[in-house]
């Protein structure tokens, strides 16, 4: 376990896949201006497992809204690959998100009229791309989800929802995926199934995720953790354990954890 | 529970505004009919009042007419001031610019009892000076001192014995009044004169009524007394104005009585519609309030109180909505009197709408009965909802599976209903041909009206199975685009909520398509009827057959603008003698030039060879077909042909112009007939036509006046009178289709609401705001178009049936589909449903994907 400052951006960009650079969020004005996020720097490496954490309201999901380009910016820079995702307007940025990112919802946001197939299905359909059967015969067999094809959200147990949730997020191959605490509505068992299917994914499939959570057992999947806090990067952990995530959000509860930073 | 009743209504605010609008356009249409119909009722008694003066008597003879002394006894009672008898007669005047038919009364012999008031001039105090209406005189083109003419025949035993023609010196004019409730006369004639006139034009000095005078100060009541003692009156009833006003309007009362049953009947149409539309509403509202009101059931709320608060907000929105219909349906009427006033001035006498107080307790009444009534199903599903609801997540199963008992209600209605309706045709059809009263059209009309209602409601109640089934089929259509599926899986998830939404554009789609098959296919039966009792377009002939058209003339109507095809006649006068030896004269014609094919619109003269002879009726004698009859000509010569019967006309009969020329060689042409194109104007052609034929009279004094008849006005006119039926009635079912379109609307921005995270999810995935919008409003066209393919299908068949049963004994039925409204209702209905979802679009649009990552 090491804490280490973040690295400069530039040198690693043929890496990365997710970069930013001084990114500001404030929502509101005046005396109600929050600053979500406070100038951030951070480089999500390409095959990368990534967790973010941080106390509630450290900038955590904002700072992923603004990475996946669901939001945009008060300021700084944000990449996907080589494309700058702050240069883009809505249209584009939405083209971006249906062709290059993949998203994993905590309340799994299946289409309840879509079977498991078609919600899979969605995201080529989006794009007007056809459906690489291959690689989601892959997905399906590595998920388990085989027998559960023709069935509706309903009729499946959440940890089977979001195995399906996992499988469209990752159907078009995107540059990245990113997961909005994946395993906060599921049970631990349904949790340890999606997380080792996603640092699966990572690694047998190269895929790029970046996840969001609370949990030091979820983030100990990762191969990274960066910890947030006030809407800044506080530092992070590489080959993280439960225990070494634990200590590292203790630290940031400390005053002496900022001054690492 | 009255404060949460509340906050939630305000909460739901937008939503609910729909519902509201629904039921305020159902009763603004309510208010607006009984105020239309008070107030024709009040202009009907005012109109009334008008016509009698200030007469403070009114003698109407009853079983036998006043005697001519009746008038000199009246006059002679104490206190009668003046007498005069009520009378009108009807008399042709010309004036310079135009002739007119004036009802003309005499000069009143007191001026209480003048009805109209002299503007300028003076009253015709002698024979020869006349008082014309200022309207009527400017129409006739003449002012005071002017001269008019008139000519009437002078009637005796029944009979004309002389024909009068005689000049009047214009001497006053009265006020124009125009007024269309009230008979009142366009001019006055001295009364000397008047009363010899009318006796001379009516042949008759029979008086049926009689106005009278009191002097000022007279004791009414003893007057009366005196004057009902006449002897010469015995048998009449005297009473005063406001007494007879009050009968009169009483009896007008019945057809005021009947239109107001025809506006009700429309606005229940709307209210039925709306009620549907309220019903969705709530059973919406209640399903997007599932976990509050599980968690009121939760700190204790009982289902009373639930029930109490889902049914006091539906009373609430009922009286606001009903408050502002009938406010809206008052500023109808009001703002339709004054258009009529500045359209017809003086047409109301200035009257002005009756506020009664039972048009806003009705109102208000109808409003929020039907409102509460719309919002019971809801209220007890409201009460349905468990207090655990309250802690499972509302997300899941959309669980609205339809029992199985509402399929066979549904298509046992449907049956039965059906089974009814051809039961009403058959019956109407079956009797129509044996039995020439109506007793089979009405019992018919019965039967079907029974079957058709009992029908559409099985279609309504099964449209929760009907409709799910056809969206797809139609979705495809919509194209293969992941958003247009997502609409169609969007708007078939919810059966019970879309059926609901689809069966009040149902209602009113088939209303609508029913009336204008109903009036396509009887436009269609009575203009083949008309083809075939007078197959063409404009005939042209002489009135003395001995009398032969000009070739000029057969020119002339070949070169009028819009004549398409031409052909002439000859006619001679036969002898025709029956196989049973009965012999009548008969017109024999035969098609002199020109093909008879081109110029008729039946096919009669197909029959027709050089052995067989067309026979139109004759009086009193039953033809056989087949039957040899003998041809006589003028000159003797013989024919025998077989008779066949046609539509050719009383007494005349159609032969080839091979047997013709063996008849009568030497016979005029007499008649031209003509085809007009069909787009053609048939008035603009035949006034041409006539012009045309009028100049060559003048050009050449030798050449027959000719008269100019045909179809084509009457077909043209038929036409119009059907159109005009249609349009009035199309446009009160409208108010329905409108209804039902809000309910589009709304049932839309509902489940956008729903909807909020599924949209934000595929906005996240990918979906652009183009294609969410475009998604809503496919989804907005399917729902409106499904209903309305739906609604115009049942209408098509409805209008079939229902003009088979009416129509169906004119023998020449035609069913027809009316494509224009079809159309109409297809482009309503898709510009609707796009219209629909822009303002359920635009909220959807603007949220940000990021929602669809929050977690509630
Ligand atoms: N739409 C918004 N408008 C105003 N303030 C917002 C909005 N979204 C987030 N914030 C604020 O921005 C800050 C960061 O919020 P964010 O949701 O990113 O935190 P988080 O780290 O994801 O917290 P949690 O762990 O509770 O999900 C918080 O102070 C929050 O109140
Ligand atoms: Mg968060």
């Amino acid at each position: 376990m090491t804490q280490t400052l973040p690295t400069p951006p530039t040198d690693q960009s043929a890496r990365s896949a997710v970069r930013a650079v001084g990114l500001t969020k404030i929502y509101g004005r005046g005396d109600v201006a929050v600053h979500a996020l406070d100038g951030v720097d951070v480089t999500f490496a390409s095959g990368e497992f990534t967790a973010i954490m941080g106390p509630s309201g450290s900038g955590k999901s904002t700072l992923m809204h603004l990475l996946a380009g669901l939001d945009t910016a008060t300021a700084g820079q944000a990449w996907l690959g080589g494309t700058e995702l702050t240069a883009l307007n809505d249209d584009q940025l939405t083209i971006l998100r249906r062709e290059r990112v993949g998203f994993v919802f905590q309340s799994f946001n299946l289409l309840p009229m879509f079977t498991a197939e078609q919600n899979m299905a969605l995201p080529s359909q989006l794009s007007g791309a056809k459906l690489d059967k291959e690689w989601t015969d892959v997905l399906v067999s590595t998920l388990g989800l085989g027998d559960r094809l023709t069935h509706k959200p309903h009729e499946l147990s959440g940890g089977q929802q979001q195995r399906v949730a996992i499988a469209r997020a990752l159907s078009t191959k995107p540059d990245v995926v990113f997961a909005d605490e994946p395993t906060g509505n599921l049970d631990s068992r349904s949790g340890t199934e999606v997380l080792s299917f996603l640092r699966r994914s990572v690694r047998e499939l190269g895929q790029t995720i970046v996840m969001v959570t609370h949990d030091p057992a979820a983030a100990a999947y990762a191969d990274r953790v960066v910890l947030l806090a006030d809407g800044q990067i506080a530092g992070s952990i590489s080959d993280p354990t439960p225990e070494s995530v634990l200590a590292g959000l203790d630290a940031l509860r400390q005053p002496a954890a900022t001054v690492v930073r | 529970m009255l404060r949460a009743t509340l906050d939630q209504m305000r909460a739901s605010a937008g939503r609910l505004a729909a519902a509201g609008i629904a039921i305020l356009l159902g009763t603004a249409f309510v208010a607006a009919s009984l105020l239309a119909s008070a107030t024709m009722e009040q202009a009907t008694h005012d109109a009334f009042t008008a016509s009698y003066a200030d007469a403070d008597l009114v003698v109407t003879a009853r079983s036998a007419p006043l005697t001519s002394s009746t008038l000199a006894d009246i006059r002679a009672v104490d206190g009668v001031k003046g007498a005069d008898i009520e009378s009108y007669f009807g008399l042709e005047i010309a004036g310079a610019d135009a002739a007119e038919y004036v009802a003309l009364a005499p000069t009143p012999s007191d001026p209480a009892l003048a009805v109209g008031t002299l503007a300028e001039g003076v009253e015709a105090t002698a024979p020869g000076q006349l008082v014309l209406s200022a309207d009527v005189a400017e129409r006739l083109g003449v002012d005071i001192g002017d001269t008019v003419s008139t000519s009437f025949d002078v009637w005796e035993n029944n009979q004309i014995t002389d024909s009068r023609t005689e000049q009047l010196r214009v001497v006053g004019l009265l006020e124009a009044t125009g007024n269309y409730f009230s008979t009142g006369s366009g001019g006055r004639l001295e009364a000397g004169q008047y009363d010899e006139w009318r006796i001379a034009a009516s042949g008759t000095d029979d008086v049926w009524g009689a106005l009278i005078a009191f002097e000022d100060g007279a004791d009414a009541a003893a007057v009366r007394a005196s004057i009902e003692a006449l002897p010469s009156i015995a048998d009449a009833s005297v009473q005063t104005l406001p007494e007879l006003a009050e009968e009169r309007t009483a009896a007008e009362t019945g057809s005021n009585v009947t239109f107001l049953v025809v506006m009700l009947a429309f606005a229940s149409v709307a209210l039925a519609v709306a009620g549907l539309v309220i019903t969705n509403t709530f059973q919406v509202l209640v399903a997007q309030r599932t976990r509050t009101l599980a968690l009121l059931r939760c700190v204790g709320a009982s289902r009373a109180q639930i029930r109490a608060s889902v049914l006091g907000e539906a009373a609430l929105l009922g009286v606001i909505a009903s408050v502002v219909g009938l406010a809206l349906g008052t500023g109808i009427v009001l703002g339709g009197v004054k258009v009529l006033e500045n359209l017809f001035p003086g047409a109301l006498l200035g009257t002005t709408v009756p506020f009664s107080w039972y048009v806003p307790v009705v109102t208000l009444i109808v409003g929020i009965l039907v409102t509460v009534l719309a919002a019971l199903v809801p209220a007890r599903m409201a009460t349905q909802v468990a207090p655990v609801a309250a802690l499972r997540p509302i997300e899941g199963a959309v669980d609205e599976r339809s029992g199985r008992g509402r399929l066979v209600l549904a298509i046992t209605a449907s049956v039965l209903g059906a089974l009814m309706l051809a039961g009403g045709v058959a019956l109407a059809l079956a009797l129509s041909e044996t039995d020439s009263s109506d007793v089979g059209m009405l019992g018919g009309l019965a039967l079907g009206v029974l079957g058709g209602l009992i029908s559409l409601c099985g279609l309504l109640i099964g449209s929760v199975f009907l409709i799910p089934k056809l969206l797809p089929v139609l979705g495809r259509l919509a194209g293969k685009g992941t958003p247009a599926r997502i609409a169609t899986a969007n708007a078939v998830r919810n059966p019970r909520r879309t059926a609901a939404t689809t069966n009040a554009l149902v209602i009113g789609v088939a209303l609508v398509v029913m009336m204008s098959t109903g009036a396509y296919s009887a436009r269609q039966t009575l203009l083949t009827e008309l083809d075939s009792s007078f197959p063409v377009d404009l005939a042209a002939g002489v009135s003395d057959t001995s009398q032969e058209v000009t070739q000029a003339q057969i020119d002339a109507v070949r070169q009028t603008d819009g004549v398409a095809a031409v052909a002439t006649l000859r006619t001679s006068s036969a002898d025709l003698t029956l196989a049973d030896g009965y012999r009548t004269g008969v017109t024999v014609n035969s098609v002199a030039e020109g093909d008879p094919d081109a110029v008729m619109r039946s096919d009669v003269l197909a029959d027709l060879d050089d052995d067989t002879i067309l026979l139109g009726s004759l009086f009193d004698v039953t033809l056989e077909d087949g039957d040899t009859v003998t041809l006589t000509s003028a000159d003797g010569t013989e024919r025998d042909l077989t008779l066949v019967q046609a539509d050719v006309g009383r007494y005349a009969a159609f032969v080839t112009p091979e047997v013709f020329a063996a008849l009568a060689p030497d016979a005029p042409v007499t008649t031209i007939w003509a085809q007009m194109e069909d787009d053609a104007d048939a008035i603009a052609v035949s006034d041409a036509l006539q012009s045309a034929l009028n100049e060559l009279t003048a050009a050449d004094p030798e050449a027959p006046v000719l008269q100019v008849g045909g179809s084509a006005i009457e077909r043209a006119a038929y036409g119009q009178v059907i159109d005009t039926l249609l349009a009035v009635v199309l446009g009160l079912l409208g108010v329905a289709v409108v209804i039902a379109l809000v309910g589009v609307a709304n049932t839309l921005s509902l489940s956008v609401l729903e909807r909020r995270r599924e949209n934000a999810t595929l906005r996240a995935m990918g979906l652009t705001r183009g294609q969410l919008r475009g998604m809503l409003a496919v989804e907005g066209v399917l729902i409106a178009t499904v209903g309305a393919a739906v609604g115009a299908i049942a209408g098509l068949l409805y209008g079939w049936a229902g003009a088979a049963i009416v129509l169906g004994g004119l023998g020449s039925l035609e069913l027809g589909v009316p494509w224009l409204q079809l159309g109409a209702v297809a482009v309503i209905a898709v510009t609707a449903g796009l219209l629909a979802s822009v303002l359920p679009a635009r909220s959807a649009v603007r949220q940000s994907p990021v929602a669809a990552l929050a977690t509630d």
